[in-house]
């Protein structure tokens, strides 16, 4: 059985905005689970629900084999980190990371190697007795992966923790969650819309959308093999191109690919680097951006058959207005269903 | 044709803080200049400064060959996009579009505003949104509004701080090309703050970085990334980030922790260096020394993978048909003329 | 630079005079004899012997006069500032007290027709409260709580409440969520949490609340001298006693005690003044 199991989760707001619509996610003992999605997508409200800071409308929540869904927060056992670090701004660092701890039980001397411990482990020793205002941001938000974890809670929560960083702390912070969660082997669920942060940080990532889940899988399973158009789009920067294509015959249109399928129209998938410059290819495009970054490029082109981005080393520029002709990676090519957006092939 | 703007040792304090150190900026109509640098760096006091919004303790800011300092910022004719935009939530979109034009001393007609706003809102795609509320639309719609307020009333100059770094990562990523487009559709100078790597160097025509209140390099994105003139530069720009060893001279090669790294170049410094090799410039094989596999990151696209080597911990991006997995050894090498060389001074 | 802060002191310095001279020639009337205090000529140099006609010889009995009963009231000033303190203190805890609780509840939980319960502890602020001082009377008389502390303490609350609900309802909504949330998945209960998370962060809407609620107290007059004549009796009260005085109103007696009975209000809103200063930088996160 399952350390978490959420079980046919619902949560419906009164104002009858439905967040999360039944879903149902095992996750394993240790594991790293990351919910990725947009913005009102329901990731964020299902942490709440398993937090138990919202109330499920329906289903269940199950952790270490213990009904929870009706269990205040506080009898969870699960350490919380929030977006805007939520430290108490009253209390010196030290007494932020006691907090926790001053309702275990523990005793008085235990209570403080278990705070030096932390501290320790995440480099904000020096920072004990200062007070969470006086600390930029990335040394705010340690401290609060600290508080989370310094009570050994069976979960670690984390609501979107390096949205508001700059992208050095970020990458910065991302090592340390990493390193504490492997060192502490805490199961954890991570929310988050960035999807490389999905894809560096998790074991598997759930995509959401509309209060479903599009997909679980491991990384490069999400990638390589998205369930839906939606994942394909979402996961990947930038995300998968679409083209409109027409099965005849067992050939697919525009690309001349055999595929097994009946006839019929057909949304084919390629990401950015499965498609290659080749004047004698089956597309043709005109560049509008050639956007350079460093280590490749992306070409943004206009095409007959909608918008197509190609991924290319960062060899020479082109210009807007250039025409180039492409050829894709047989071997690469999806197909989804053109209604639902359903993966086919 | 004077420069849309030029900024000439430009200085500002605020009490014990040193804000701006002499910063010499200049920008070309028609040109996207882009201020990256990490958090406090002093670009949104700059960016102030040019706004009129902070008086500089020193210097000088020439808009369009008049001198700048002591107008109000009305006067400078400059549009400001904010991180957080900030609309009139029970306002249209066509009515806090059309906010800055209706501005006292601007003296627009009725019909002239009108078709101003539907021409801003035809370079946005908001043509449908014209009459929604603004608390009723998404992020990424809310900012396209704000941008719009901006471009508008046709100012001399734009200045963007950090537009997109609250959006959700996926809208930041079309926003970025949309915003591209847009500004070389409209031919008006920007000046572009952002901490964003890929906006950094996608964005603009010369990126300028700034660190400590002081510019350490500005250029073409290419020239920045590919020639940094000093490790600070290097590590600033480029995401993953470039690799920096400490690195010894011994005889035919650079070594590290007692290990041969890469070969002797031409015109390398004596002694001793500091080494940077972009994690791209790394190939896991080839090499010498040995190096463990830590960690190994799918990026989508490529692998990151995290190498403890000659006892430094490296990274290098390969292409994900790559098979390594972690615990693996392999023998990392680099093309010394993909690597960079600072003295040991620098 | 240098002539901007010449004249931002001396308008201060102006402003500053004009605000201390009602207080400064209190104190000179506190030390007065009450002939010297009626005199025609302006008498502001308290030198004793000197020949000057704006002199006057100081002296302490209009705060002696403070210490005595009779002529006109019952009983010494002190009895009556006994009075307003008790009640004045104890109408401002409960009145923030509850507010604090109160403004937390509309702050945080969905309350059935919330706006329209706030808007009706609002309305209860609409009419000027003497407009109910009859049926108040007749409603403490028969409850007893006519001459009372408690009687006025309940009062006082009440009316102070509706303003206490609303300041600190504002102040409640400006600290994030996420801090109590923080606490509840830490292992505290709700209350746990108001008290050592939501108390300390709504200290400085506390203490601006607590300035409002006991300035009204302090001055309220028509209640005060309706339902508590007797025992009980405020210092306002007293003031408006001393008028029925036989051998004409003792204005140094009345100087001395309008001076005693402003400092308490003075000294508390200068004890607070840094969190009152810290209500104008408030709003630690960033969002």
């Amino acid at each position: 059985m399952s350390f978490l199991a959420l079980e046919r989760l619902e949560k419906r707001y009164p104002d009858g905005f439905h967040a999360v619509r039944g879903i149902d996610l095992a996750v394993e003992r240790g594991e790293f689970i990351v919910l990725l999605g947009p913005s009102g997508c329901g990731k964020t409200t299902t942490l709440r629900m398993v937090a138990g800071l919202e109330e499920a409308t329906a289903g269940t929540i199950r952790l270490d084999g213990g009904d929870v869904t009706r269990l205040r927060p506080s009898q969870r056992d699960v350490g919380m980190v929030f977006q805007f670090y939520a430290l108490y701004p009253h209390l010196s660092v030290r007494a932020n990371l006691l907090f926790p701890l001053e309702n275990t039980g523990l005793a008085k001397m235990q209570r403080e190697v278990r705070v030096d411990d932390i501290a320790a482990a995440l480099g904000v020793t020096h920072l004990l007795e200062r007070f969470p205002r006086q600390l930029p941001g990335g040394d705010q938000q340690r401290i609060s992966l600290g508080r989370a974890l310094v009570r050994q809670p069976r979960l670690w929560l984390m609501d979107e923790p390096l949205g508001t960083l700059d992208s050095d702390r970020r990458e910065e912070l991302r090592e340390v969650i990493r390193a504490q969660q492997l060192q502490h082997g805490v199961t954890t669920l991570y929310v988050t819309h960035d999807q490389e942060e999905a894809m560096t940080l998790a074991d598997r990532i759930v995509v959401m959308d509309q209060g479903v889940i599009r997909q679980a899988g491991t990384p490069s399973e999400v990638y390589e093999s998205p369930a839906d158009l939606f994942t394909a789009a979402f996961v990947g920067s930038p995300g998968m191109n679409r083209i409109d294509g027409l099965v005849t015959g067992g050939v697919c249109a525009p690309l001349g690919l055999p595929v097994a399928l009946p006839d019929g129209p057909v949304v084919l998938g390629v990401r950015p680097e499965y498609l290659h410059p080749d004047d004698a290819g089956p597309l043709r495009g005109v560049v509008v951006m050639d956007e350079y970054l460093g280590a490749w490029r992306n070409l943004h082109l206009d095409c007959p058959c909608g918008r197509l981005v190609m991924r290319l080393p960062p060899g020479a520029a082109h210009r807007p207005g250039d025409a180039v002709g492409l050829r894709v990676d047989p071997a690469h090519v999806l197909c989804f269903a053109p209604g639902d957006g359903r993966r086919l092939a | 044709m004077s420069a849309a703007l030029a900024i000439r040792g430009l200085t500002k304090r605020f009490g014990a803080v040193q804000a701006l150190t002499g910063v010499d900026l200049d920008l070309a109509a028609d040109e996207l200049l882009v201020l990256l640098g990490p958090t406090g760096a002093g670009k949104t006091t700059l960016l102030r400064c040019i706004a009129g919004l902070e008086a500089p303790d020193a210097g000088s800011i020439t808009l369009g060959g008049v001198d700048a300092v002591g107008l109000s910022p009305a006067q400078r004719d400059v549009a400001l996009v904010f991180q957080n935009f900030s609309l009139y939530p029970d306002w249209t979109v066509g009515e806090n579009i059309a906010f800055p034009l209706r501005a006292p001393g601007r003296a627009m007609g009725a019909d002239a505003i009108r078709e101003r706003v539907a021409w801003a809102a035809r370079m946005l795609r908001l043509t449908d949104y014209l009459d929604r509320p603004a608390s009723r639309l998404s992020g990424g719609q809310m900012q396209r509004v704000a941008i719009g307020r901006a471009i508008v009333r046709r100012p001399r100059l734009f200045l963007m701080d950090e537009p997109l770094t609250n959006l959700d990562a996926k809208l930041r990523e079309s926003l970025r090309v949309e915003l591209a487009v847009l500004r070389r559709e409209l031919k008006t100078p920007m000046l572009y703050v952002t901490h964003d790597q890929a906006e950094a160097l996608s964005m603009g025509d010369r990126v300028a970085v700034l660190d400590g209140g002081r510019i350490l390099q500005q250029g073409e994105p290419r020239a920045v990334y590919e020639r940094p003139v000093s490790p600070a530069v290097a590590r600033l720009v480029g995401l993953p980030r470039i690799n920096l060893l400490p690195a010894e001279d011994a005889g035919g090669g650079w070594t590290a922790g007692g290990v041969a790294i890469v070969p002797r170049a031409a015109g390398d410094p004596a002694g001793r260096c500091l080494l940077g090799i972009r994690p791209e410039d790394l190939r896991l094989a080839g090499g010498s020394a040995p190096a463990e596999v830590q960690l190994v990151e799918h990026l989508g696209a490529a692998l990151l993978v995290t190498l403890r080597w000659a006892g430094m911990q490296v990274q290098a991006l390969v292409g994900k048909d790559a098979a390594v997995r972690r615990g693996d050894t392999v023998h990392p090498a680099a093309d010394p003329g993909r690597t960079h060389r600072w003295s040991a001074a620098d | 630079m240098r002539g901007l802060a010449v004249l931002r002191w001396s308008l201060l310095g102006v402003y500053a005079a004009l605000a201390a001279a009602p207080l400064l020639l209190l104190l000179l009337t506190s030390f007065k004899s009450p002939a010297d205090a009626t005199s025609l000529d302006l008498k502001v140099l308290p030198l004793a012997g000197s020949a000057s006609p704006h002199a006057f010889a100081p002296t302490l009995d209009g705060y002696a006069g403070l210490a005595g009963g009779g002529e006109g009231t019952a009983q010494p000033f002190w009895s009556y500032f006994l009075s307003s303190a008790i009640i004045g203190v104890c109408s401002t805890i409960a009145a923030v007290a509850l507010g604090t609780c109160c403004a937390y509840g509309f702050s945080r939980f969905r309350i059935a027709g919330a706006k329209d319960w706030l808007f009706f502890i609002l309305s209860t602020r609409f009419m000027p409260p003497l407009a109910v001082v009859a049926p108040v009377l007749v409603m403490y008389r028969q409850m007893e709580l006519q001459n009372t502390h408690l009687g006025l303490i309940l009062l006082y609350t009440v009316f102070n409440l509706s303003l206490a609900v609303w300041l600190m309802k504002g102040f409640i909504d400006e600290i994030p969520k996420a801090y109590e949330e923080a606490a509840l998945v830490d292992g505290y209960s709700r209350i746990q949490a108001f008290v050592r998370i939501i108390v300390p962060q709504a200290r400085t809407g506390m203490a601006v609340t607590a300035v409002f609620c006991l300035i009204a107290a302090w001055n309220e007059y028509g209640f005060a001298l309706t339902l508590n004549n007797q025992r009980g009796v405020t210092v306002p009260v007293y003031f408006a006693g001393l008028q029925g005085n036989i051998s004409g109103v003792p204005w140094p007696q009345v100087a001395a005690g309008v001076l005693v009975s402003v400092l308490p209000i003075m000294v508390f809103t200068l004890l607070i003044r840094r969190h009152l200063l810290r209500g104008v930088t408030f709003g630690t996160i960033k969002q």
